[in-house]
């Protein structure tokens, strides 16, 4: 029960960073939305590893770690989140929040791609399903529902 | 560096390329953050020390930008707005991670999945005059969010 409603604030966490973004790229450019929130979720997840690291752990790191660190960081930061932060700006949350969703698909493919995972049945029924939620969310003809 | 479209018209296609762009950064970061773990199983420095040198990458492009955005636009309600948008990223990451120790990824990773649809539900709730909020985005989102919990489930 415990882990379902930390998976639960974890989504809360997840969802309300872009709404939060949106707001401040009113005044703000994305890059320095992005910058800001990088600095800040940088200090507050060094504090947290601070407590679950044990101080032998930090001499465990050596280039190979570092080399990947780097990559992940180009990925996840430069491409992931400013990319993530300037389309919300372009299209708003609602639109780009769903698309960015489908992270897992594209870890998939990845997965399929460079580390030899197999194509499932679930994979490609989830497959379809997402194509037809993105397609319902980027065509043209819109009835808003609110004002 | 300017992320910018050069005419109205192209923005929205510019936006969904973007969020794609986006969505395959995410992707593939995460299957080497899964290879890292396996090598270094300390997910939450891990996720720390890439933020380090993600932040100080974004640094050397945008650090110029945001000097001068700050002396031109004066944001300060603006600028606690983005404070809030990384703690909020920060208890993402770091939530999905301690409930990893508390419940196996099948039932983790479903449940974190859903942030599209929060994201939708807190910008109606709080902030539902800065956009519209269609009934095809609420179904495309649920559709996505179902197609996304049927893959984590059976790949993990």
């Amino acid at each position: 029960m415990s882990g379902i409603i930390i998976s639960l604030i974890a989504s809360i966490g997840f969802g309300s960073s872009s709404v939060f973004a949106k707001i401040s790229m009113l005044k703000m450019k994305s890059g320095t939305t992005t910058l800001i929130s990088l600095i800040t979720s940088t200090i507050a997840t060094l504090i947290v590893s601070m407590i679950f690291t044990q101080q032998n752990e930090y001499k465990k790191i050596n280039i190979e770690i570092w080399i990947l660190l780097f990559w992940i960081a180009i990925l996840t930061y430069f491409f992931g989140r400013l990319l993530n932060y300037t389309s919300v700006q372009h299209i708003g949350v609602e639109k780009a929040t769903p698309l960015i969703g489908t992270t897992p698909l594209f870890a998939s493919i990845t997965a399929i791609l460079f580390m030899d995972e197999k194509i499932t049945m679930p994979l490609m029924v989830g497959t379809i399903l997402i194509i037809i939620g993105i397609i319902l969310i980027t065509r043209k003809k819109t009835n808003a529902i609110n004002s | 560096m300017q992320l910018t479209p050069k005419t109205n018209q192209n923005k929205k296609t510019f936006g969904y390329v973007l969020a794609f762009s986006s969505a395959i950064g995410y992707g593939t970061g995460t299957v080497l953050t899964k290879h890292l773990i396996n090598i270094f199983p300390n997910p939450i420095l891990v996720s720390g020390l890439s933020l380090l040198i993600g932040t100080l990458i974004i640094s050397i492009f945008y650090i110029k930008n945001s000097i001068q955005d700050f002396i031109k636009n004066k944001p300060r309600k603006e600028l606690l707005y983005g404070i809030l948008a990384g703690l909020s990223s920060a208890l993402g990451v770091n939530s999905l991670f301690i409930g990893l120790k508390f419940a196996p990824v099948s039932v983790v990773s479903p449940v974190a999945n859903t942030y599209p649809l929060v994201a939708i539900i807190v910008m109606k709730i709080f902030f539902g005059k800065l956009e519209k909020i269609t009934l095809e985005t609420i179904l495309g989102s649920i559709l996505i969010v179902s197609g996304i919990t049927m893959i984590t489930i059976y790949t993990s």
